[in-house]
């Protein structure tokens, strides 16, 4: 196999975190957070590609895209909240804590 | 009951009373005295017999403390004999304070303290190592600053407890030094490691040590120059006066020195010092005690004088006699400060000057008190008598004749106050005693200094007669013990001569000091009947020093002064110290670690972004540090 | 006797069925769910809690394989089983805290079902046999916090909070979720103990991507000092029950995870020296960073993130320079840690139940009206400061001791500054007790202070008394920690 798919991880994953670092909005943030997640699912697919056991890891994916689709609802619910509090979902609003 | 359980005992009792007594002040405040003076017989019981069942040879030790450090009781004559005097003394002060102190406040306090205290003195004496020792030498510091300060609510008795604490702890601070050195150079506390080792340290080291002991023995012994707290301690109730110089903290010096004396023996010039001090101190106390007026205060003198005898006896290598004096001293002075609290205590003065004819009252007092005077002044056949000469045939031996000069004018000196006290006291007219004008006429005496005398004393009561007939008996009898005891001293390796009762009436008899004390007693009777001239002599020609002299020759003033400038010199130092150094450094540690934190909180933007920032930056860095 | 598969897993069915069955009832009669809630969690809590105890006697030698209900791979030692126990242990306090807490709030029939998740979470961590269940656990711990930190969302701060820690902590989990994926894909199995085989002679370059992913992904869960920012936030904004478990175990918990990945496949890399320099950073900058606090459970935040250090010192000192105190000393500071700090935010929490505001400067004087809080918070700060004669002196003292025991520069540094730390750390925590204890009382003081109700005293008694006996007599317990990782080969 010729083809290694790692880079193409590495590159979305850092576009994640570029994401993460740079919109300022909480539906991007959460888009940002989707590409670390599907970066990571990817590299467990393909990790089993390489070890020969794609049965295996493909089920780990199923379960980490379920864990996923948990967390994001509770995230959602948490915007939903924040809209409510502050019509927003400015990031720059979310700044009440600190120091 | 063996030996050691017995130790341990008597080292617990004392303490357990005192930790006892505040709690069952709870709920029976009534049965407090009564139960210290029942843990005062069972310690005093306990005493008793150990002394006279203490088997030969080595000391017993055992672990109190295994693990941390190894201490154990010290049971050889040496430290059995301060054990005896504290806790018998302790026991009659404790029935005696029965009636004494009815009535006052916080009796709780004071019946713990008293065990403390006795309990602080047997600690002492039994402890096998100097930390014990010194823990314990401590512990009757506080009590004594306590005792001596329980009439809190007087300034006076305030200033005398602090005084008391203040000036003993110059000389602790001496005693400190030197059991950090010789724990230092053997790396033990214990007593017979360290005499071992204490040959090996240089001179001046070993000098340093023998200092150190010296100026701690000065301190609680209340030696020249450290002497001037004692008649100030006189503010404490009476009975903590007698405790304090018949039974413990006073002895605790002398024991300290008897103990050390292997230390000392191999520093040249310092038994030379000791000489000296007691010498000078037995010589100064009776001076003071010949020149003062208040009757405690004559007491207080003499004991100074008294130690310093038994200093002298221990500067001359003679700790024998120094403890066979400290054991006789024990009872007469203790008898005589009860019998100086029970006049007191009926009318209400302490001023001699305004008593007189006292016998007509309350004769029981005024005989053991005559028996008492009478074996300060080492009338023949009193304990006093044989302790006395026994110290200073030992000073000729030792050929100290300077010392022994001082001593026999010192002897004189007490045989001239111990006269005029009694008879001035219980028998002169009532009225001002002979010599009031030769005072500074700058003491005024109350204009109703007959007052006294027309209330009708107060009867003695019976509890406070008792320990003063058993005292006074002691006083005959006390001395008998000299074969048994130097028997138990010889057993346990102490250097002491072999001697029974009848070989120390022989030897005193037939010895030179005999003589020698003979003629400062007679030298003492002349003066005292030729009292009245010699106040005529100090009324016309009013030497300064007999103005000194009435005055404490002006110990107090110099030391008041020194510390005044030492005190000047410590603020200056605290002002330079807190207000530049310390501040400075208060405010630039303030200052650096709020600016530091409000610098780091600065980092907690509070923004999702910067937080996220961190983190990656963080991995970039990790992965760096891993990779390298 | 049970066997030790059946003892796990009837302690783990008390916590899957308690959480069910807590739900259900506070559902069922809205009425009165925060008690029904309350109470069955709490039964639950302390019925898995006497199973673990059983637990105890077959862990003396050494791990062993279980498959839990049959499928989850776990593997028990006694490491675990002290993490396990602490997070039992304060869950039932912290329950019978908040019966009584939370009756001002609105759906509890949700708050103590997601303790009861939170502590079945901390469990499977502290036994998961291979990477992918850690991260499974690890990832309920998440999700189960995520809504307790959040729970008041009728107020704008907690939902802040909550987004805030959501953000952070999914980004460490994808972190976690790609190391473990560059893992499997390098040596092709996952379970911890072939890993620490395989690792020996594998190739160690190969290692470092996963591990320093390892390091951030389980690091910010653990708060180590750049990672450390949703705490301060997280942690004040949750209700303080639940600021007492987050505290005193989910972030332990996060630092065990990671532990337990270095044991077993940090072998060929410096991780002790991140791991020392790491701890000397947090605990400095935690320290430095509560100096300035004005709430008095941020500042209580920001002293765990300094407590945290601690932890991490000790282990760090013992993997690193090899003495032996410093491991057995960081896992008992994680045990004294849970006890003191979460006694310090259910008094916290006490204090702002009654007193009505955060603030340290509006709870002064309010010993006089709570002497009972005001004690107990002292006992905690002291302890949390490493006064003795309390737990966290003993915990702090063996940690101390390492780093003198390793006879190294680096050794006697750490320790230096973990003692000065520990003295300087008394600037913020005595103020605090302070101004509780100031003669003029804040007006809200005057107006409502009153002591704490029987239940929330009851479980400050309970921690009172766990940091005295562990402080008066810390041997059962510090010598278990002494044996867990005497037992400790590979991970486990």
């Amino acid at each position: 196999m010729s083809v290694n798919l790692l880079p193409f991880v590495f590159v979305l994953f850092g576009l994640g975190l570029f994401c993460l670092l740079t919109r300022r909005s909480l539906v991007k943030l959460l888009i940002g957070l989707e590409l670390l997640g599907k970066a990571t699912t990817l590299a467990i697919i393909w990790a089993g590609v390489v070890r020969g056991t794609p049965a295996t890891t493909q089920s780990i994916a199923l379960l980490v895209i379920s864990i996923e689709a948990l967390v994001v609802a509770v995230y959602l619910a948490l915007v939903y909240a924040f809209h409510r509090h502050n019509q927003s979902l400015d990031t720059d609003d979310m700044r009440r804590l600190k120091g | 009951m063996t030996a050691q359980l017995a130790g341990l005992l008597l080292f617990l009792i004392p303490f357990a009373g005192a930790l006892l007594v505040p709690l069952v002040n709870f709920f029976a405040p009534r049965v407090v005295p009564w139960l210290a003076v029942l843990f005062g017989l069972a310690s005093s019981l306990i005493a008793f017999f150990l002394l006279g069942g203490t088997p030969a040879g080595a000391p017993i030790t055992l672990d109190i403390l295994p693990g941390f450090f190894r201490s154990g009781l010290l049971l050889d004559p040496l430290s059995l004999l301060p054990a005896l005097i504290a806790t018998w003394i302790g026991f009659l002060v404790l029935i005696y304070s029965l009636g004494y102190m009815k009535g006052e406040e916080n009796l709780a306090r004071y019946y713990a303290l008293v065990l403390l205290f006795i309990g602080g003195m047997v600690g002492m004496a039994l402890a096998d190592n100097f930390l014990a020792l010194f823990f314990f030498w401590e512990v009757m510091g506080v009590c004594s600053y306590q005792l001596i300060a329980f009439f809190y609510k007087d300034p006076k008795a305030a200033a005398a407890g602090a005084k008391a604490f203040l000036t003993t702890k110059i000389g602790d601070i001496g005693l400190l030094a030197a059991i950090i050195i010789l724990a230092v150079n053997s790396g033990s506390f214990s007593f017979s490691v360290n005499f071992g080792a204490a040959a090996g340290l240089a001179l001046p080291v070993l000098g340093l040590v023998a200092f150190g002991f010296i100026l701690g023995a000065v301190g609680k012994s209340a030696q020249f120059p450290l002497h001037v707290w004692l008649p100030d301690a006189m503010e404490a109730p009476t009975t903590i006066s007698a405790l304090i110089h018949a039974a413990t903290m006073v002895n605790a010096g002398v024991y300290l020195l008897a103990r050390v004396s292997p230390v000392l023996a191999l520093v040249p010039w310092s038994l030379t010092l000791v000489q000296w001090i007691g010498a000078i101190t037995a010589l100064l106390g009776a001076l003071l005690a010949a020149f003062s007026n208040d009757l405690k205060r004559i007491l207080a003198y003499s004991t100074v004088s008294q130690l310093g005898y038994m200093v002298l006896a221990v500067g001359v290598g003679a700790a024998f006699a120094s403890q066979f004096h400290l054991f006789s001293h024990a009872i007469f002075k203790g008898l005589l400060f009860l019998c100086a609290g029970a006049v007191i205590h009926a009318i209400g003065t302490r001023d001699i000057r305004q008593m007189g004819g006292l016998y007509k009252h309350m004769p029981a007092v005024a005989i053991t008190f005559l028996i008492g005077a009478m074996a300060l002044l080492g009338l023949p056949f009193l304990n006093g008598f044989f302790s006395k000469d026994f110290i200073l045939e030992e000073v000729i031996l030792g050929g100290a004749w300077g010392p022994l000069a001082l001593a026999l004018i010192a002897a004189a000196l007490t045989a001239f106050y111990a006269l005029r006290t009694t008879f001035v006291v219980f028998w002169g007219k009532p009225k001002p005693a002979f010599y009031q004008d030769t005072l500074p006429r700058a003491i005024k005496l109350p204009q109703a200094f007959s007052l006294p005398q027309a209330t009708h004393p107060h009867k003695t009561p019976a509890n406070m007669v008792v320990p003063l007939l058993a005292l006074a008996l002691a006083c005959f009898l006390s001395w008998l013990l000299v074969g048994p005891l130097s028997e138990a001293w010889i057993a346990s390796g102490l250097p002491a001569p072999a001697l029974s009762a009848l070989e120390l009436i022989r030897e005193t008899f037939s010895s030179l000091a005999f003589i020698f004390s003979l003629t400062a007693i007679a030298v003492g009777l002349f003066l005292f009947l030729q009292r009245a001239r010699l106040a005529r002599y100090f009324h016309e020609q009013e030497p300064g020093w007999i103005r000194a002299a009435s005055r404490g020759l002006g110990f107090d003033d110099l030391y008041t002064w020194l510390a005044d400038r030492i005190r000047d010199f410590g603020d200056w130092v605290l002002m330079v110290w807190e207000e530049r150094v310390m501040e400075g450094i208060n405010r630039f540690a303030a200052w650096a670690s709020l600016g530091l934190s409000r610098l780091s909180c600065l980092l907690q933007t509070g923004d999702v972004h910067w937080n996220l920032l961190y983190v990656t930056l963080t991995l970039i860095v990790v992965l760096g540090v891993v990779l390298w | 006797m049970m066997t030790q598969s059946a003892l796990l897993e009837s302690a783990v069915a008390f916590l899957i069925f308690g959480t069910l069955a807590s739900y259900l009832g506070g559902a069922f009669f809205k009425q009165r769910e925060r008690l029904i809630s309350g109470w069955i969690a709490t039964l639950a809590t302390a019925g898995s809690l006497v199973y673990f105890v059983l637990l105890f006697p077959s862990l003396q030698a050494g791990s062993t394989q279980v498959a839990l209900f049959g499928f989850i791979p776990w593997r028990v030692d006694l490491l675990g089983w002290i993490v396990a126990m602490v997070g039992v242990v304060l869950a039932l306090v912290v329950n019978l805290y908040s019966i009584r807490y939370m009756e001002e709030d609105t759906g509890n029939s949700k708050f103590f079902p997601l303790i009861l998740l939170m502590v079945l979470a901390v469990v499977g961590l502290a036994f998961a046999a291979d990477l992918f269940h850690l991260y499974l656990f690890f990832e309920l711990l998440a999700i189960s916090s995520f809504p307790l930190v959040a729970f008041r969302k009728d107020e704008p701060k907690p939902v802040e909070a909550g987004l805030k820690f959501l953000v952070a902590s999914a980004t460490g989990s994808a972190m976690v979720l790609l190391g473990i994926a560059l893992v499997y894909q390098g040596f092709g199995t996952l379970d911890l103990v072939q890993l620490s085989t395989l690792v020996v002679g594998g190739p160690s370059l190969f290692l470092w991507l996963p591990l320093g992913l390892f390091t951030v992904g389980f690091g910010i869960k653990a708060a180590i000092f750049p990672l450390h920012t949703w705490l301060p936030d997280a942690h004040p904004e949750a209700p303080s029950g639940i600021s007492a478990m987050l505290s005193g175990i989910v972030i332990e918990a996060g630092l065990f995870a990671l532990l337990r990945v270095y044991f077993t496949i940090g072998g060929p890399l410096p991780w002790p020296d991140l791991l020392i320099w790491f701890a000397l950073l947090t605990m400095t900058a935690g320290n430095l960073m509560a100096l300035t606090q004005k709430q008095m459970k941020r500042m209580l935040a920001y002293s765990s993130i300094a407590q945290m250090g601690y932890i991490m010192l000790g282990i760090g000192i013992t993997a690193g320079l090899g003495a032996p105190a410093g491991a057995p000393g960081g896992l008992f500071h994680i045990v004294t840690h849970a006890f003191m700090k979460g006694l310090a935010f259910l008094c916290a929490g006490v204090l702002i139940f009654s007193v009505g505001s955060g603030q340290t400067a509006d709870m002064r004087g309010a010993a006089w009206k709570m002497p009972l809080t005001a004690a107990a918070f002292t006992v905690a700060v002291l302890s949390l400061a490493g006064v003795p004669p309390f737990a966290g002196f003993m915990s702090k003292l063996l940690i101390y001791q390492s780093g003198i025991q390793s006879a190294t520069t680096l050794g006697w540094v750490a320790s230096l500054i973990a003692i000065a730390n520990s003295v300087f750390s008394l600037a913020y925590y005595l103020p605090a007790v302070g101004a509780l204890y100031s003669k003029e009382r804040s007006p809200l003081v005057a107006a409502k202070a009153k002591e704490a109700p029987f239940l929330m005293a009851a479980a400050l008694v309970i921690l009172v008394a766990l940091i005295v006996y562990l402080g008066i007599s810390p041997d059962p317990v510090r010598q278990w920690a002494f044996q867990a990782f005497s037992l400790l080969k590979g991970g486990f």
